[in-house]
């Protein structure tokens, strides 16, 4: 018993070998938050005409550098904390093997810091695609594939929890929302992994020269049943965290569990297979074959999004409507507890991933349409809609809770805190939906010189989406300065941050 | 709450009015967006290509090659430039140039061939924003109906290698 | 606007947003069907 604690807010009793591992995962997520966040500022002021900032082999490799650290290095060890989390604390239980759970981490820190190295020292300037006949160096992808194994076993470490938690008896009756969110996360995440072994382990063969060639059509099939459906890791953990957040700060109950869950069933029975919509214009399928895969399978897994879309601020709505905010439609948001960053980052998060990110993504996923949207700015800014105003924005509203309740320390500088998502999401904002503006006309992804100075052709871009990536760039900018100040809010919560007692 | 056990018998609670309404329209929605796909593959004149074939890059890069000298009629920024006939025409994307550059005619209908020499290239005809992959080892028909006269440019918009941003052709309708 | 034994519309201002919603949604679909049928006849 000594292992545990109880803590005095919720009367939680949290072990504390799992505690720590929350910490450790979300701190590191931190650090490489960190990392992206310096590119992503390159990146954008090499974007920005007027400024054209970075050398093109410098900005390509910290385009590979931003992908990694922010995509897997970021979002999957603050996912790591996640899973802990909902495991061990929410369900009151141990966490079944420790020691496996630190191999889990070490594999995954030792993964990216390799690929990571390898990028930085030029071994891998490839893109974290690394679409073949591409090739890094064979390291770069031992470090992928140490990274995902490190992941596979997060996941079996809290589904072992989830069993000591049944079999101890440490919960009653059904798993908790989030905890079911978050499993289903895991589920997805399992079937991913398993697409990232058969493509990556040929790939490091092959940069190893132990496999002659590997076949570029069917690399981009597989990878994408790995790279897509690693999104829907996120997009799940994502709803799960908004359920968390809405439940700690104003106390929303879902208004249909039944609902909420078949939902989250959804996810998991459909949203594998749509992978295929990042390959609508390749050469390789029939039509039929496309249109099933994207239509049918994948819209059930975007109706499931619809349905949190409405769960989660009816969910709220009640809440506040109880408190006593009850004035015509819209009181409760007026009194809404804005100067709460959990519950703001939330707000923003669930605004984005919908207005933004969801509504682009159906459409731009669409077989024919994804004609005028592959490869274009336009997909660059729906992502930075769903992976940063979307799944960061939550995930930065989660810190804000676990500061106080795992770290134990109150928040720093309360009131860059209060600040902190408002700035970050009018930047991202800007900076995603101008990316989407200039993607219209046809810029291109991935580029670092649109207006072709060394080209055969110097081709006269149009003047209005050159202006756009000057707002581009200030929505970047302030982007990158809500990101400083959620980073420099953690780290001085941690460091100099008074403990709660 | 959703962060603690529900209460008994949760899934009985029924549905309320509210969200059988919204579930409704949205699962309604989800029907139409599906569907559109296939009616626009009867309907609608913008349609994916589905027609490929097998070819590696020696032999696709042979063809074009022989395309290139049969129908050439000069050459601008060094590369060749070609007026062929309605029918089979070639593309080729090489680390880092799209060639030939493409002499078309308004109205008529061409099998454009569509592959990489080496490295996944994005083809994108730019102003009209028309995207489509040039994967190595694939031979990617698209048919195609120029309907507006003028020059169209191609950018490369996978990343190819360091001189990807250079890597630029040009198709010219008439 | 609370409904009688939670079975109607207890939440109308998220209604109203998930409305608000639904039409972006269905604007920028369609618009998206415009714009690309300005394209070149491609099969
Ligand atoms: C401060 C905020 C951020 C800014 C200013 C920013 C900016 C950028 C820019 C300028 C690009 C290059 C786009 C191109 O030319 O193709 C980019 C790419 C990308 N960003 Fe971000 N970003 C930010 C945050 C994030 C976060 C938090 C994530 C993930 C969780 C993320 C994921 C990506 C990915 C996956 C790419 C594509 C890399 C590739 O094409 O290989 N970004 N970002
Ligand atoms: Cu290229
Ligand atoms: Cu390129």
């Amino acid at each position: 018993m000594e292992d545990f604690r109880v803590c005095p807010a919720t009367g939680l009793k949290v072990h504390k070998p799992a505690e720590l591992l929350i910490k450790i995962n979300a701190v590191t997520a931190i650090v490489f938050i960190l990392i992206g966040g310096l590119m992503a500022l390159l990146l954008a002021l090499t974007k920005i005409p007027a400024i054209h900032l970075l050398p093109s082999d410098l900005f390509y490799r910290f385009l590979t550098l931003h992908g990694i650290a922010m995509l897997v290095a970021w979002i999957i060890f603050f996912e790591a904390a996640i899973l802990y989390f909902t495991s061990a604390v929410l369900l009151n239980c141990r966490l079944a093997a420790v020691k496996v759970a630190w191999l889990a981490y070490g594999l995954m820190l030792g993964g990216a810091l390799m690929a990571a190295v390898e990028i930085l020292i030029g071994n891998a300037d490839c893109m974290f695609t690394s679409y073949p006949p591409l090739q890094a160096h064979h390291l770069y992808y031992l470090g992928v594939i140490l990274f995902a194994v490190g992941a596979i076993l997060v996941c079996c470490v809290f589904f072992g929890t989830l069993a000591v938690a049944k079999h101890e008896k440490t919960y009653e009756g059904s798993l908790p929302l989030v905890t079911f969110g978050a499993a289903a996360a895991a589920i997805i995440a399992i079937v991913t992994l398993a697409h990232g072994a058969i493509i990556f382990v040929p790939t490091w063969l092959w940069a190893l020269g132990v496999i002659q060639h590997i076949d570029a059509p069917a690399y981009r099939l597989i990878f994408w049943g790995f790279g897509h459906s690693s999104q829907q890791i996120n997009v799940c953990a994502m709803v799960a965290v908004w359920y968390l957040i809405a439940a700690v700060t104003v106390g929303a109950k879902p208004v249909n569990q039944r609902v909420c869950r078949t939902a989250f069933v959804l996810y998991i029975l459909f949203i594998d297979i749509a992978s295929e919509h990042h390959i609508l214009v390749d050469p390789g399928f029939s039509a039929a074959h496309k249109a099933w895969n994207t239509g049918y399978f994948m819209h059930l897994a975007v109706l499931a999004s619809m349905i949190h879309a409405l769960a989660v601020p009816s969910a709220i709505e009640i809440a506040l409507r109880k408190k006593g905010h009850t004035q015509g439609y819209f009181e409760w948001l007026k009194k809404a507890p804005w100067g709460n960053p959990s519950f703001s980052a939330m707000v923003w998060s669930i605004a984005g991933f919908g207005f933004l990110g969801g509504i682009t993504g159906v459409t731009f996923g669409t077989e024919q349409i994804n004609i005028i949207a592959h490869n274009t700015w336009r997909i660059t800014g729906h992502f930075h809609s769903t992976v940063v105003a979307g799944t960061t924005m939550s995930f930065m509203g989660l810190t804000y809770i676990v500061l106080p309740l795992i770290f134990r320390k109150e928040v720093a500088f309360p009131k860059l805190a209060k600040f902190q998502p408002h700035v970050f999401g009018v930047g991202i904002w800007t900076m995603a939906i101008f990316m989407m503006f200039s993607g219209s006309f046809g810029m291109p992804r991935r580029h670092w010189d649109i207006t072709f100075s060394d080209a055969a052709f110097s081709i006269p871009f149009d003047q209005t989406a050159m202006m756009a990536l000057h707002i581009f760039g200030v929505g970047a900018i302030i982007a990158v300065i809500g990101g400083g100040m959620f980073v420099l809010v953690s780290v001085a919560t941690l460091l100099i941050g008074k403990d709660i007692k | 709450m959703a962060i603690t056990s529900p209460e008994r018998l949760w899934w009985k609670q029924p549905v309320c009015g509210q969200e059988k309404l919204w579930i409704s329209i949205a699962l309604v929605w989800c029907i139409f967006i599906t569907a559109i796909m296939p009616y626009w593959h009867f309907f609608g004149k913008q349609n994916p290509s589905q027609e490929y074939y097998r070819v590696s890059p020696v032999k696709y890069g042979a063809i074009v090659d022989k395309f290139t000298a049969k129908h050439k009629v000069g050459e601008e920024a060094g590369i060749p430039v070609v007026d062929p006939p309605p029918g089979d025409i070639f593309i080729a994307g090489s680390q880092f140039v799209w060639h030939p550059i493409l002499k078309l005619k308004s109205g008529r209908t061409y099998r454009l061939h569509l592959s990489s020499t080496d490295m996944v290239h994005g083809f994108s005809v730019y102003p009209m924003n028309m995207n489509f992959m040039a994967v190595p080892d694939m031979d990617y028909v698209l048919t195609i109906q120029p309907d507006k006269a003028g020059e169209f440019f191609i950018i490369c918009n996978e990343f190819c290698g360091g001189g990807h941003h250079t890597m630029t052709g040009k198709i010219i309708v008439s | 606007m609370a409904g009688k034994n939670g079975h109607e519309f207890e939440a109308p201002g998220s209604f109203v947003l998930i409305m608000t919603f639904f039409a972006v949604f269905v604007l920028v679909y369609l618009l998206n069907w415009k714009y690309l049928s300005d394209l070149w006849p491609i099969n």
